[in-house]
């Protein structure tokens, strides 16, 4: 069973081929396994193993490049646009006819407003004591804002 | 890179030819990939295609985040994973060897008998790379193919550099081992 300075000297031999041992690392490591049979053939092979799935990826395909023709057959498999993104506001905006956008942006914050008018806003108060008129004039201003989204989704479409 | 970010822009208008000019530095790479993956030449070239087609669709989403490069070889790896996958799925491991099989350069100035020596251990070399599981596979290839380091790896797939090392770690262990007891080593 192999002692701490064994198992440390193992687990920097990893870190040695990842190639992020510092110099003061390397030295400890190299100084124990000149002293310790086990951890030296244990390099060794490490090293070897490592050198053989080296070269067979270099041997195998290191200098293949790719076969003739290769952009003329992707070319005709790409589809005509990249697709876009539903969710990137830019994109959004791309895919809203230009024109329709602002007006669109101002019917949604006026019906946002008047939304808020009406429940939560203050009430006018008549001579009989009913704030109806106001709410019929609300009523009134979100119907005509309404008919404006309409003719604006006639646009789009 | 500005230049890189205009390309983009182009591609996004539908300008193939920016597209072209994109993966031109990255396509052998690509190609590379998935070669040593699936071992024959014509399923890498489907496979390399497959992921220009899949990097093309996705430009819409691409970030920015992450290099470009970076991006596309983790699109790149990813399918030719996927493509091995679905061969084993489908059981069709080809019969014939792969393209590779027969290149050697000193073929014509060994004995027959050191030829196949190399050969065979070429192709049980490439089966043991190949068992790896995906996870393993994709930091193996990328980093024994394009000597890269662990925290460009770690970019590409987008995971902790830490976990890079430790998938490293695991695969050279089962590597080695199966290296050993099937008597790879010289």
């Amino acid at each position: 069973m192999p002692n701490l300075a064994c198992r440390e000297t193992r687990r920097r031999m990893h870190i040695y081929l990842d190639g992020d041992l510092s110099p003061i690392e390397e030295e400890a490591m190299r100084s124990h396994a000149a002293r310790c049979m086990d951890c030296a053939r244990a390099f060794e092979r490490l090293r070897q193993s490592d050198d053989a799935v080296r070269r067979h990826f270099a041997a195998t395909v290191g200098n293949e490049t790719v076969p003739a023709g290769f952009w003329d057959s992707l070319s005709e498999r790409l589809p005509a646009r990249p697709g876009r993104n539903p969710w990137r506001p830019s994109d959004l905006a791309d895919r809203i006819p230009r024109g329709v956008l602002a007006p669109a942006a101002v019917a949604a914050a006026l019906m946002l407003a008047i939304w808020g008018l009406e429940m939560y806003g203050p009430v006018y108060p008549t001579g009989n004591g009913s704030s109806a008129p106001v709410r019929k004039e609300l009523a009134q201003i979100k119907a005509s804002i309404l008919e404006m989204e309409a003719e604006l989704e006639q646009q789009w479409r | 890179m500005p230049q890189e970010r205009d390309l983009i822009q182009q591609c996004l208008s539908g300008n193939r030819d920016a597209f072209r000019r994109l993966i031109e530095p990255h396509q052998d790479f690509v190609f590379r990939v998935a070669l040593s993956v699936l071992g024959s030449r014509e399923e890498a070239e489907e496979a390399a295609q497959d992921a220009f087609v899949r990097t093309f669709r996705g430009l819409g989403s691409f970030s920015g985040q992450v290099p470009f490069q970076a991006w596309l070889y983790r699109i790149a790896v990813r399918t030719a994973l996927n493509a091995r996958r679905r061969r084993r799925r489908r059981r069709l491991e080809r019969l014939t060897p792969p393209s590779w099989f027969g290149g050697l350069a000193s073929a014509a100035t060994e004995a027959p008998d050191a030829v196949f020596a190399k050969r065979d251990a070429r192709i049980r070399l490439r089966s043991i790379i190949d068992r790896l599981p995906g996870k393993l596979h994709e930091v193996v290839v990328l980093t024994y193919l394009q000597e890269l380091t662990c925290s460009e790896v770690a970019e590409i797939l987008n995971v902790p550099e830490g976990t890079v090392k430790s998938r490293l770690y695991r695969a050279r262990e089962k590597l080695q081992k199966e290296i050993e007891r099937q008597g790879l080593l010289d």
